[in-house]
């Protein structure tokens, strides 16, 4: 069978000069299979021999705009040929209701396109895609292939050119589903998990899509291509023009990578510089307004820190602050440090407790976004007390990471503390750090460490967190009540004590906060 | 075919075959039929054959020409048409043997007949358009016989005399007055002699109308429309009106979409201006201007103006051939005559 037995009617409304083209007729009809054009003069179009299977254009440069009546009339004689189509300019003047019935008596689309774009042109188009289609599929590629220029071209100009040249939208997807480039698309994220190479479907709305994966390190990410209700040739040739495009982009993708991780290191080591020594260089606040960082205001600072697989990558993280960020609270920083990631909000005065309170919970949501895409995740969040200049920043980011040790975490939530509601167990926060503690944390604990029980250990902490209640601990760690039950005997046996006493829950308690504590 | 005399017992068959060869213009008929019945019931007129009447006798054509909705509100009387001719006679100082209806479609074939009841004369069993158009310049004797003199007249007594103006300046001439007039005058020009109507003049007319509206006679509620085969053309098409949409601007037609009552998926479409152009059945062409389209009410067979289709209505496509001296002239008085391209539709 030859190429041109694939082609049909959608497969024309793909041309560029289609664009914005109304079909009139019956929905099946646009399959059809399209086996040559027919240009008729608006002096012959009705006495001109049609030939089956054809789509008949009407070629009218000066459309005389009183001839509706016209389109019917060479829908009739366009049916009594079997050809498959009639493309004609738009009128200006609405569609009376006698063309849509007799299309669908007749079965026979008209396609109204824009008068605009010129018929001569479409009908010249038309049949070269008819007689060659890929000659018209080789343009779009070259189209796609773009000219060798001295600068590479950034993402947003491969996409918008794919969008162009394949006449639908098209965008570069990151791994947790947000829009790098492009715009349009309808795809949801999960869709595109499901995608480990180069994959096309038809969406239930009828839109085709054309996905394919392009990760270069690390983070996935997608680029797309959509159309609505294309010809069949529209999907081979999507696939061809994306991996046409795939080295030039992951080569940006590559290189957006490695400007991120340096952007981090850079602001990791200025974060030690300002928060480890005890007053910041003249060059450290100069450098820190250079990348935003305003250190006179009042600051907040937030430690976040993880128990549970998977770790978190750096950019969950950002799309957390940018996430909370947008609510009307701007996050600075996302630096990770030993134990955990700091970040921090800068304004011109001290909240008040209502606006703290609020920038909590927006911090806490974006945090609930982050671990809802791994649940087996608990995270800490602790948060300081606001403190002005640059040493008020070291000193409320202290005060957040002392309030993140002390938040009750476990798997499967997100667990607050705010400095200022410590209370007397801020005085336990210097000996979970202390050598002492920390050996004997490391001594009671020894036999469960030594049988590498983690799954024990973590139930017994969330256990005595709860107040020793089964039905609680189960539902934070999502297993079962008699599950809670077995592994904290398991705990007392291994262990050799009973829980029962009052310093024995103490004492392990305090222990496994220590191990929290670097 | 001898002459005859027209009662007031003939109107209303007179009155709706007026009305069907109006092709859906020309006017409501209403008020000339009321006109016409008083005239003649003081004295019948008689419609001679043009070739039965002297070669050199002298013939005007008379009509309204104007606004037929305005002239439903400032109804037409006797005086205005009896003052149009009897002004052209004093202007030309020639007195009329016989009065010419200017168009026999719609309310013109019956204000022609009217006046020559008032003015005592007979009336020509023939009009200039055989139909009705909606330009003075559409008549079959165009070019043929002088229009000027004109003679226009209103109710009030308001009288105007265009004289001397080239043949294509007349329509405009007229259309410029017409404001001053109160939008419709009564009309009296083209005077010629009975022979130039004889060679030039669509005749047999008023016969005709006449003919056309007996057979149109509403016999009984299930009854469809039927005429004489000689008058139509084709299987009539009857259905309901599904959508009208009217011309938007001056580069624009009307179309009227009928779904057929016998399949409920076939199209009728008629497209029309002033008068109803051309009709096509599924994408086929059935019919078109010079050709008289007639759209007449499913039950009481009254033939439908463009003005009065409306959502819903049960209707009767009939086509009524154009008289054989219009549609010599089909290249002036069919569709380019309404701006459009001639149609010649192989499909069918």
């Amino acid at each position: 069978m030859s190429a041109a037995a694939h082609l049909t009617v959608r497969d024309l409304l793909s041309l560029p000069t289609m664009a914005g083209a109304e079909v009139v007729g019956p929905d099946d009809c646009v399959s059809k299979s399209v086996q040559r054009i027919e240009v008729l003069e608006p002096d012959t179009a009705l006495t001109q021999e049609l030939r089956p299977h054809a789509v008949a254009v009407l070629c009218v440069t000066n459309p005389e705009l009183r001839w509706t009546h016209l389109i019917e009339l060479l829908v009739r004689r366009a049916a009594a040929a079997r050809c498959v189509a009639v493309v004609v300019p738009r009128p200006d003047d609405p569609l009376p209701a006698s063309l849509h019935r007799v299309t669908a008596r007749l079965g026979v689309v008209v396609v109204l396109h824009d008068p605009a774009r010129g018929t001569q042109a479409l009908a010249v188009e038309a049949q070269l895609l008819v007689g060659n289609p890929d000659v018209v599929e080789s343009r779009v590629l070259l189209d796609v292939a773009g000219r060798p220029t001295h600068q590479p071209r950034t993402s947003e100009e491969v996409i918008e050119t794919l969008a162009d040249a394949l006449g639908g939208d098209a965008g570069l997807v990151d791994g947790h589903g947000a829009r790098v480039a492009g715009e349009g698309l309808l795809t949801t994220p999960d869709r595109l998990m499901e995608v480990s190479t180069l994959d096309s479907w038809t969406a239930d709305d009828g839109r085709a899509v054309v996905a394919m994966r392009a990760s270069p390190v690390g983070e996935p990410a997608w680029l797309v291509v959509e159309r609505d209700t294309p010809g069949p040739r529209w999907a081979p040739l999507a696939r061809r023009a994306l991996a046409l495009v795939r080295g030039e982009l992951l080569a940006w993708l590559t290189s957006e990578r490695l400007e991120s991780e340096r952007r981090a290191r850079v602001r990791s080591m200025l974060l030690n510089d300002i928060v480890d020594r005890p007053f910041a260089s003249a060059e450290a606040i100069a450098a820190a307004q250079d990348i935003g960082w305003d250190l006179s205001g009042w600051h907040i600072g937030f430690h976040v820190s993880f128990t549970g697989e998977p770790r978190p990558e750096r950019w969950e993280l950002e799309l957390a602050a940018s996430g909370a960020s947008t609510e009307g609270l701007s996050l600075h920083g996302v630096v990770e440090r030993s134990d955990g990631w700091v970040m921090w909000s800068t304004g011109d005065a001290p909240p008040t407790p209502q606006a703290l309170r609020r920038k909590i919970r927006h911090v806490r949501e974006a945090l609930e976004q982050v671990r809802g895409g791994a649940p087996e995740r608990g995270v800490a969040l602790g948060v300081g007390s606001p403190q002005r200049h640059p040493d008020g920043l070291a000193r409320t980011l202290r005060e957040a990471r002392e309030a993140a040790v002390l938040a009750p975490s476990g798997r499967g939530s997100v667990a607050v503390r705010a400095v200022q509601d410590l209370g007397a167990s801020q005085l336990l926060v210097g000996w979970y750090g202390s050598g002492l503690f920390q050996e004997a944390s490391r001594q009671i604990l020894g036999p469960l460490d030594d049988a590498g029980e983690d799954e024990v250990l973590a139930t017994l902490a969330a256990y005595l967190e709860r107040a020793c209640s089964t039905a609680q601990t189960a539902r934070a760690l999502g297993v079962h009540r008699n599950t809670v039950l077995q592994r904290v005997t398991r705990a007392e046996r291994l262990l050799g004590v009973s829980l029962n006493q009052p310093d024995t829950r103490l004492a392990l308690q305090l222990a496994l906060r220590a191990r929290r504590h670097p | 075919m001898a002459g005859f005399l027209v009662r007031p017992e003939d109107v209303p068959d007179l009155a709706r075959g007026c009305a069907a060869l109006g092709s859906g213009g020309g006017g409501q008929v209403r008020g000339a039929q009321l006109l016409l019945t008083a005239s003649l019931q003081e004295r019948p007129v008689e419609v001679v054959p043009a070739d039965e009447l002297p070669p050199d006798a002298s013939v005007a054509m008379v009509g309204a020409v104007g606004s037929p909705t305005v002239m439903l509100e400032r109804l037409p009387g006797n005086d205005e048409f009896v003052g149009a001719a009897r002004t052209w006679e004093r202007h030309t100082g020639r007195t009329l043997d016989a009065v010419c209806v200017l168009e026999i479609g719609g309310i013109n074939g019956l204000l022609a007949l009217n006046t020559a009841a008032r003015v005592g004369l007979p009336v020509l069993d023939a009009d200039g358009m055989g139909r009705a158009f909606p330009r003075l310049d559409m008549t079959v004797l165009s070019g043929r016989v002088s229009a000027v003199p004109v003679a226009l007249a209103e109710s009030r007594g308001g009288r105007l005399v265009l004289d001397g103006l080239p043949a294509d300046a007349v329509e405009d001439a007229v259309r410029r007055v017409l404001p001053a007039f109160g939008t419709w005058a009564a009309i009296c020009f083209a005077g010629a002699t009975v022979q130039d109507f004889v060679d030039h003049g669509v005749r047999g007319s008023v016969s005709r109308a006449l003919a056309l509206g007996r057979a149109l006679r509403p016999t009984s509620s299930a009854d469809a429309a039927t005429a004489p085969d000689e008058l139509t053309l084709g299987e009539p098409f009857t259905g309901s009106v599904i959508e009208v949409l009217r011309p938007r601007g001056q580069n624009s037609t009307g179309v009227v979409t009928l779904e057929s009552h016998a399949d409920a998926t076939s199209t009728l479409r008629v497209d029309f201006l002033d008068e109803f152009l051309m009709a096509s059945v599924n994408g086929c062409l059935v019919a078109s201007a010079p050709d008289i389209l007639c759209l007449l009410d499913e039950r009481t067979h009254e033939p439908m103006l463009v003005d009065d289709l409306r959502v819903g209505q049960r209707l009767v496509l009939m086509t009524i051939p154009g008289p054989p001296e219009v549609v010599a002239q089909a290249e002036r008085l069919g569709l380019p005559g309404y701006g459009l391209s001639a149609v010649t539709d192989v499909s069918a």
